[in-house]
């Protein structure tokens, strides 16, 4: 019993100190939790702090998933000197120093002095501080270095003392991201520019799909300097990134494109330029070039989107929507006789010029098109839409019924307006006023104003046979979750003139190209069609020299046109500033370029080849090559080496007798078939020259009698 | 007392089922660091893999090729492609 009652106590004296240590426990919770509670969650939060942090930006792409825009992570690296033990500080600033040195210049002295200046100096303060003295300093907390890509700070944080990590070696990263446009200028202006304020392109347009999601994360404020630093590693956060947009553009079109408007930029010393290249078929933009050279500076960059936000005097490139307007409407035709007065009109007080005095008086509608007459197309309108009383209005309506007033809607914040005076409407400048010389002016593309984009629209139209589709740079967006937002091809009018004056007007853009201001561009086996502009620059008043701009715009190749292109050279200061000379080649170059791809060529000559072939060798390797290629073929004899003939245009194999006894024929052969066939024979050959066996040194058919032979090839 | 030994083990059940819940517990947590760090690491190589991606995709754009082969000697392509066709018998 007494034993029992020994363990008893025992057992009851333990249980009572556990019972006592959670009283404790729970004493002191209570404590904390409620009593002080307060106190500590007010410390807390100065210290710590939930923030708001925008999730990564979304990507861009090209047609092909190309990277056009996207976010790329660096890193600012900062120190807090005061981290480090006395005894691993001095034990590894030696050693660290020497590796700054090594990997990011400085002096290894230099690295060492600033880094033991700057901890001492920290230190100090914070003796101060804990004698009570307010300093603001951030001393002892060094920014190391700025903007380091992730290898650059992995190899910083392998060094000696920052590889104990954080909280011991006191290298601390805060990650940040930057736009980066893997193609550098090109497309840079459309493709846009992410900033706080004034966003411009398709960063803008696109932004709120782009923008990551906000997701807040928790901060700790960092003496001695305060400074707010994630709670975890830096490149432990990852927030909700924003979705991706996948454009039209396609990079190998762009490149092309760009680097052929700069060179012409170049050569004719011009103010700047637009070149756009649409699919025809869907209105996709594929290529999308604005160079300007500004002030001093001898680059031409993408300084403004012209190609959306200029609206300038088209010129001559908008005859297109004069003659469609006046087939449509029956007023001429192709063949209808017009008067070009020798390239000189008088209308009102003022005088209308063609580009050169061709002394023509009188072609047909045609033809005056091809040579880009503005008499001829002046006087035309004039003649028709002339009067005052009800020729004017006529004229604006038809105008307006060909969708000439309507923007395009491209995704691009910014587009003009296309100006187009209204008859009745009185404008705060007098001479924008209508006036008597207002039809035959804007007949030419003068007194109104619309961007390369609109207008390079309507020659779309025109090779999509009258279906206007809206032009567009953006196909999908690709959200974090995997679904798509497509944006298909748009058709904006279904048919804009009839089917009859659609085909005219190819014709006659056509003639442009055949027999007009174009044909310097013709390029062999391409067909294309299209229309110079050559505009004058403030052509009211008088002056010695005037500037231009040259333009042309177009479409390729003329039967089933793939795509559509449009070129503006702003000023050219070059001896040239005619369309056709200055921005014609442009087309001409970005054509033949992208006629390099099998798709664009179409089969120019139907003529058969004769087959003249005097080729022989093995059977089966002949046969393989001409079932692979599809061409019929008759064949004829066992053997397993044969000769290819020409038998009605039709290719035929003829067996070769191969003879034990006899000297094989090699001729027409290759080095290689006719090696095999003697060397297996047991000759001896020697060789000499390339191609096929012209010749044998000892003739076929001819009995073996010596075991050597040699054979010329060529 | 007598409570005590009868209950024995149901205690240690109790005690068994405590530390398994411990166990799960941290493991648990191990596992989801593990996540981050792995989470991390993928991103990581996305944006290395993007930088290098990038930097490969402007090289090799046509203008940038024909100045880095300008040396080697090759050209761009002058002449479209012939196109062979076969008429249908």
């Amino acid at each position: 019993m007494e034993r029992k009652n020994e363990l008893l106590i025992r057992v009851y004296l333990i249980f009572f100190g556990f019972v006592l240590m959670a009283a404790l426990i729970v004493g002191k919770v209570f404590k904390t939790a409620i009593l002080e509670g307060d106190q500590w969650r007010a410390k807390g939060e100065r210290t710590m702090k939930w923030m708001s942090v925008e999730g990564e930006r979304g990507n861009i792409y090209d047609v092909n998933g190309n990277l056009l825009a996207t976010s790329l992570p660096y890193f600012d690296v900062k120190v807090d000197l005061l981290t480090a033990t006395d005894k691993n500080f001095n034990k590894y600033i030696d050693a660290l120093s020497a590796r700054l040195a090594e990997h990011f210049g400085k002096s290894k002295q230099e690295w060492k002095s600033t880094l033991v200046n700057k901890r001492r100096e920290g230190k100090s303060v914070l003796k101060r501080r804990k004698k009570g003295e307010e300093v603001y300093s951030n001393a002892g907390y060094y920014p190391l270095m700025n903007k380091l890509t992730r290898d650059q700070l992995d190899l910083l944080k392998s060094f000696p003392l920052f590889n104990l990590g954080k909280y011991k070696g006191g290298l601390i990263a805060v990650r940040k991201t930057r736009r980066e446009k893997p193609y550098r200028s090109l497309a840079s202006r459309t493709i846009g520019i992410e900033r706080e304020e004034n966003m411009v392109g398709l960063e803008r347009t696109f932004d709120k799909f782009l923008k990551g999601e906000t997701t807040k994360r928790l901060m700790r404020k960092v003496p001695p300097n305060e400074t707010w630093l994630p709670m975890m590693e830096a490149s432990e956060m990852l927030q909700e990134k924003g979705s991706d947009i996948v454009t039209t553009i396609d990079m190998s079109i762009q490149d092309i494109v760009h680097e052929e408007l700069l060179s012409t930029l170049k050569t004719n010393n011009a103010k700047g330029g637009v070149a756009i290249v649409m699919e025809v078929e869907t209105g996709s933009i594929k290529a999308i070039s604005n160079l300007t050279k500004m002030g001093d500076d001898p680059v031409y960059r993408e300084y403004h989107n012209d190609a959306i936000g200029t609206a300038t005097e088209p010129g001559s490139t908008f005859k297109l929507l004069t003659a469609m307007m006046m087939l449509e409407e029956g007023k001429v035709d192709l063949d209808t006789e017009v008067q070009l007065f020798g390239g000189k009109k008088k209308f009102y007080s003022s005088n209308m010029y063609d580009s050169n005095r061709h002394g023509i008086t009188t072609a047909t509608f045609k033809e005056a098109f091809a040579i880009s007459s503005n008499v001829g197309m002046g006087y035309t309108a004039y003649q028709h839409y002339g009067s005052k009383s009800d020729g004017w209005m006529n004229f604006y309506k038809s105008l307006k019924d060909l969708g000439v007033m309507e923007q395009t809607g491209v995704e691009i914040y910014g587009e003009k307006k296309p100006f187009i005076k209204h008859p009745r409407k009185v404008y705060a400048k007098d001479e924008k006023n209508w006036s008597g010389t207002t039809v035959p002016w804007m007949a030419h593309g003068y007194e109104l104003t619309m961007t390369p984009l609109q207008i390079l629209n309507y020659y779309n139209t025109i090779a999509n046979d009258g279906k206007m589709m809206r032009p567009h740079l953006v196909s999908e967006i690709v959200h974090m979750d995997g679904s798509r937002t497509m944006y298909g091809p748009q058709v904006m009018r279904e048919q804009i003139v009839s089917a009859s004056t659609v085909m005219k007007t190819q014709e006659l853009l056509k003639a442009v190209a055949e027999s007009g201001t174009a044909k310097g561009l013709k390029v062999d086996g391409l067909t294309f069609a299209g229309k110079t502009g050559t505009t004058k620059l403030e052509y009211w008043k008088a002056k010695e020299k005037y500037d231009y701009n040259a333009s042309f715009a177009g479409y390729f190749p003329e039967r089933n046109p793939k795509y559509s292109m449009i070129v503006v050279v702003y000023q050219p200061e070059g001896v040239d500033y005619y369309g056709g000379k200055v921005a014609g080649p442009v087309f001409q170059n970005v054509m033949k370029r992208l006629s390099t791809s099998t798709q664009l060529v179409e089969a120019s000559s139907e003529e058969t080849p004769a087959v003249r072939y005097a080729h022989s060798g093995f059977k089966s390797d002949y046969k393989k090559v001409l079932d692979y290629i599809g061409l019929d073929y008759e064949e004829s004899g066992q053997g397993k080496w044969v000769e290819m003939k020409s038998k009605n245009g039709e290719m035929h194999l003829v067996s070769k007798r191969v003879d034990r006894k006899l000297v094989p024929d090699v001729r027409g052969e290759g080095l290689r078939d006719a090696l095999y066939i003697l060397e297996n024979m047991g000759f001896k050959v020697q060789a000499e020259g390339y191609g096929k066996v012209v010749k044998q040194s000892v003739a076929p058919g001819t009995a073996i009698k010596g075991k050597e032979i040699k054979i010329y090839l060529s | 007392m007598k409570l005590i030994l009868k209950h024995t083990g149901f205690i240690l059940l109790m005690t068994m089922l405590g530390v398994v819940h411990i166990f799960n517990t941290h493991s648990a947590e191990g596992k989801l660091r593990n996540i981050a760090k792995l989470k991390r690491e993928v991103a990581d190589s996305k944006s290395k893999y993007q930088e290098v991606k990038s930097d490969i995709n402007y090289k090799s754009t046509e203008s940038q090729l024909a100045k880095r082969l300008e040396k080697s000697g090759l050209k761009k392509l002058e002449k479209s492609p012939m196109v062979i066709t076969t008429k249908q018998s």
